[in-house]
């Protein structure tokens, strides 16, 4: 009975404290919040490709029996389907192009050369296409590329279906006339402009796309907002075990502990108090949280038997690393910076607060020497929907982390008391 | 005079917290160093950043699934991976760890090789999203020229069949100079060349996010130690007494001003070297630029310390709002990620406030590789942003001293 006393007074004190629930509810909530916001999600559009601002410089000077492929080029860049993505503005000065780059009004320049066309048409003449572009632009550059890359491809294929036949017909001592040469060329020209129409008609045949159906993805599939949700509940869930062990200095430098030693109370009871307020605390801020993301979110958090083991791993291995922890600490002035630096620094080791992006190896590997990184492994497979034995491993590491560190804080803080 | 005197006083109270280097200085480093590495690290490891399209192939290991896989990664705008089977492979696209996923069918190298019909692939995609354009013009690209080589190949010996006769081994001859084609690709007549507009040397590294991201975000963070000495003042009702003596408000407000910009500004001016020197990101490029966006990212920061020292009763409310502050324009900022690739409103929105500019400003000066001029911008209106919040500081503290 005493130890529930102290644990809901425990409690209380908490849930009275302002800048705790902040930090329990309100910043992980936040923090996935502007990330979800940022992608997309409230509002639900997505992350649009934004519309690229390319200006087009033409010096091209074609000889005078060879087409105009710069100025074809221009029309490419003008037709409807890319208008939609690029707005492109022809202009004469190179100079001009690249100064509007570097001030940032634009996202690229195309500078088409003087020996454009001639490079195309005749062998043995080398052109070099400019695409001049904003560093800090990282999708417009590649799409500009791979549209330059395609309307190059064709012209391209028609030299080398010439000299690749050249050379064949040299190995196999074979003289080919011009018009053999000529009629090749064009049954290729007639089969690449086909493929042309095709693109331009809109869906070639040779590819289809699928979008996943949402209904599939939600029973199988992972949303990046439900990862980063699971990392800062993680994040923050240690910060709240830590917090409340904190509870223990406090009592002490305000000489309540002192008091609570003159009663019939002893160590034992009063520290199974302390230790059971941080476990009830944080299965709270858990709850709350999973609730209150599946209601803003609307993440789905995977099924119940699977959901109880991620959430064991993490009450218990985020409440003894924060027993032991404060196991060290000597005053509350110290225990601020040594929870913030440390919890962060597991945290951020522990994959917690990289969970939408792919993590290189080493910082992957790394994850595996913190408590925080086997319980969001465990949480990882939960929302994942994988088989209920595939949590087994990280849960108990997990729980081996939480029970070995309460154990050792646990120790610590009697040998302290007495 | 005693504003001097009054900025030493707040100084020596900062610096006797051992909290402060630990905050201001130690975080941001190691957070620089760990995004740095997440966004990219150097630029050697630049081609992890590329979206990553998976492919499933059905077909049994082929010179026509080889060249596809050679022909993706050379368009230097996708990454391709083999995934060794369905459930993998949707797996890493429900998990967004992959782009794309494109299918090819069983028999798909020897009907591109030796078939007029174009086998058909599968390009499935996780969610409808505006980049699946771009990666679906990428692919087709790239079939497209697979595809034409193998035209190429039939086509040639089509035309040496009908000089010499059938070849024993179409298949094989056809294959031969399919990859011979695919060879001669590789050095085109008309080659593109990519020029940034950086005038660096160097392509730009993680670094370079990261290193101007974290420099905004904890200078927001640094107020927090700043608006303590305020708050300190009022708790400790050594205001009050001050205010019993000849210095007038103004006086307290400037020397409050002073201290406060006094220890944001010399932790951006840290962290700025010791991102030139560890991080290689390279500020010092225009350090004059450079001094005045950390002058005026500075100035807004100490603006708002100031407030929120102002509103804040307790240690607790300073540090709450100091981190929702931090939070709040770190994110919307484009501290965390470029605004590029978010979502419109999220990027508009976010381009309104002053971290967003402070980024800008950064980034014409490493990335960009600009001078003077490009900051001055940026730098303008962080300084409007600085004296609004410099008004609304004063007119609180007025109002409390009052």
């Amino acid at each position: 009975m005493k130890i529930w006393t102290i644990v809901w007074k425990d409690l209380y004190i908490a849930l009275r404290n302002v800048f705790a629930l902040v930090m329990m509810f309100l910043v992980p909530l936040m923090v996935t919040g502007l990330i979800y916001f940022a992608f997309g999600g409230f509002l639900k559009e997505q992350p649009e490709l934004p519309t690229i601002r390319v200006q087009i410089v033409n010096l091209d000077q074609p000889g005078p029996a060879t087409p105009h492929f710069g100025e074809i080029l221009l029309q490419i860049f003008a037709q409807q389907k890319l208008s939609q993505f690029i707005q492109s503005t022809p202009v004469a000065d190179e100079e001009k192009a690249r100064r509007a780059v570097n001030s940032g009004r634009i996202d690229a320049a195309i500078v088409i050369p003087a020996n454009f066309s001639n490079a195309l048409v005749s062998s043995g003449e080398h052109a070099s296409l400019l695409l001049y572009y904003d560093p800090t632009k990282t999708i417009a550059p590649r799409f500009l590329r791979n549209i330059l890359q395609g309307f190059l491809d064709g012209f391209t294929g028609s030299q080398i279906v010439l000299q690749v036949a050249k050379q064949e017909a040299t190995n196999r001592k074979l003289t080919l006339d011009e018009g053999a040469l000529q009629e090749l060329a064009n049954s290729y020209s007639q089969w690449i402009m086909a493929r042309g129409q095709e693109f331009r008609e809109g869906k070639p045949p040779w590819l289809h796309t699928k979008v996943l159906s949402s209904e599939k993805q939600q029973q199988k599939g992972v949303d990046f907002i439900a990862r980063t949700m699971a990392g800062m509940m993680i994040f923050f869930a240690f910060f709240t075990g830590a917090s409340m062990a904190e509870s223990i200095l406090h009592e002490r430098e305000q000489g309540t502990l002192a008091r609570l030693f003159t009663t019939p109370t002893s160590h034992t009871t009063i520290l199974a108090g302390k230790f059971i307020g941080v476990f009830i605390t944080v299965l709270i801020q858990v709850l709350v949280l999973l609730l209150s993301s599946g209601l803003i979110f609307h993440i789905t958090w995977g099924e119940p038997p699977h959901l109880a083991l991620a959430i064991l791993a993490l009450v218990v291995a985020s409440s003894g690393f924060g027993i032991l922890l404060l196991s060290f600490i000597t005053s509350t002035r110290q225990a601020g910076p040594v929870i913030g630096v440390v919890l962060t620094l597991s945290g951020v080791l522990g994959g917690l607060i990289s969970t939408g992006v792919q993590v290189p190896k080493t910082l992957e590997r790394l994850s595996r020497f913190v408590p925080q990184g086997w319980v969001m492994s465990s949480w990882k497979l939960c929302l994942e929907r994988k088989p209920l034995s595939a949590l087994f491993f990280p849960v108990i590491v997990s729980l081996l982390w939480g029970i070995l560190t309460f154990a050792t804080g646990a120790i610590l803080f009697y040998k302290k008391l007495d | 005079m005693r504003i001097f005197h009054l900025v030493c006083k707040d100084l020596l109270q900062i610096s006797r917290d051992k909290k402060t280097t630990l905050f201001l200085l130690l975080m941001p480093i190691l957070f620089t160093l760990f995004f740095g590495m997440l966004f990219g690290g150097s630029e050697e490891e630049q081609t992890n950043s590329l979206p990553t399209l998976g492919i499933l192939s059905k077909d049994s290991p082929s010179t026509v699934v080889e060249a596809l896989y050679n022909t993706l990664q050379s368009s230097g705008v996708l990454q391709p991976i083999f995934c060794s089977h369905l459930e993998e492979g949707e797996s890493l696209l429900y998990s967004e760890k992959i782009c794309a996923l494109l299918v090819i069918s069983p028999g798909f190298g020897s009907k591109v090789l030796m078939e007029e019909e174009l086998p058909s692939c599968l390009l499935f995609f996780a969610k409808e999203k505006e980049q699946n354009h771009f990666i679906e013009a990428v692919v087709q690209t790239s079939l497209l020229r697979l595809w034409s080589a193998a035209k190429i190949a039939k086509l040639t010996l089509q035309m040496l069949e009908s000089q010499k006769g059938a070849p024993q081994e179409p298949s094989i001859e056809v294959e031969r100079i399919f990859k011979r084609t695919m060879n001669l690709w590789q050095s085109p007549a008309v080659s593109i060349e990519m020029q940034s507009a950086s005038k660096r040397p160097s392509l730009p590294s993680g670094y370079d996010q990261a290193s101007p991201g974290m420099i905004v975000q904890f200078a927001i963070y640094g107020l927090l130690q700043a608006g303590t000495a305020l708050l300190l003042e009022k708790q400790n009702k050594t205001l009050s007494r001050l205010l019993s003596t000849p210095l007038t408000r103004t006086q307290f407000i400037v020397a409050k001003i002073c201290s406060i910009f006094i220890v944001i500004f010399t932790q951006i001016l840290l962290l700025i070297l010791i991102g030139q020197f560890a991080f290689r990101v390279n500020y010092l490029r225009a350090p004059l630029a450079t001094l005045l966006v950390a002058f005026a990212l500075a100035l807004w920061a100490a603006s708002l310390g100031l407030f929120l020292g102002t509103i804040a009763q307790k240690q607790e409310q300073l540090t709450t709002w100091t981190l929702l502050a931090m939070f709040f324009f770190a994110a919307l900022g484009g501290a965390w990620f470029p605004l590029e690739i978010t979502g419109k409103t999220f990027a508009q929105i976010g381009h309104l406030l002053p971290s967003a500019w402070a980024m800008d400003g950064f980034q014409n000066i490493i990335v960009r590789g600009l001078g003077l001029e490009s900051v001055l911008l940026p730098t303008i209106i962080i300084l409007g942003y600085a004296f609004l919040f410099f008004g609304l500081a004063v007119w609180r503290l007025y109002d409390t001293l009052g």
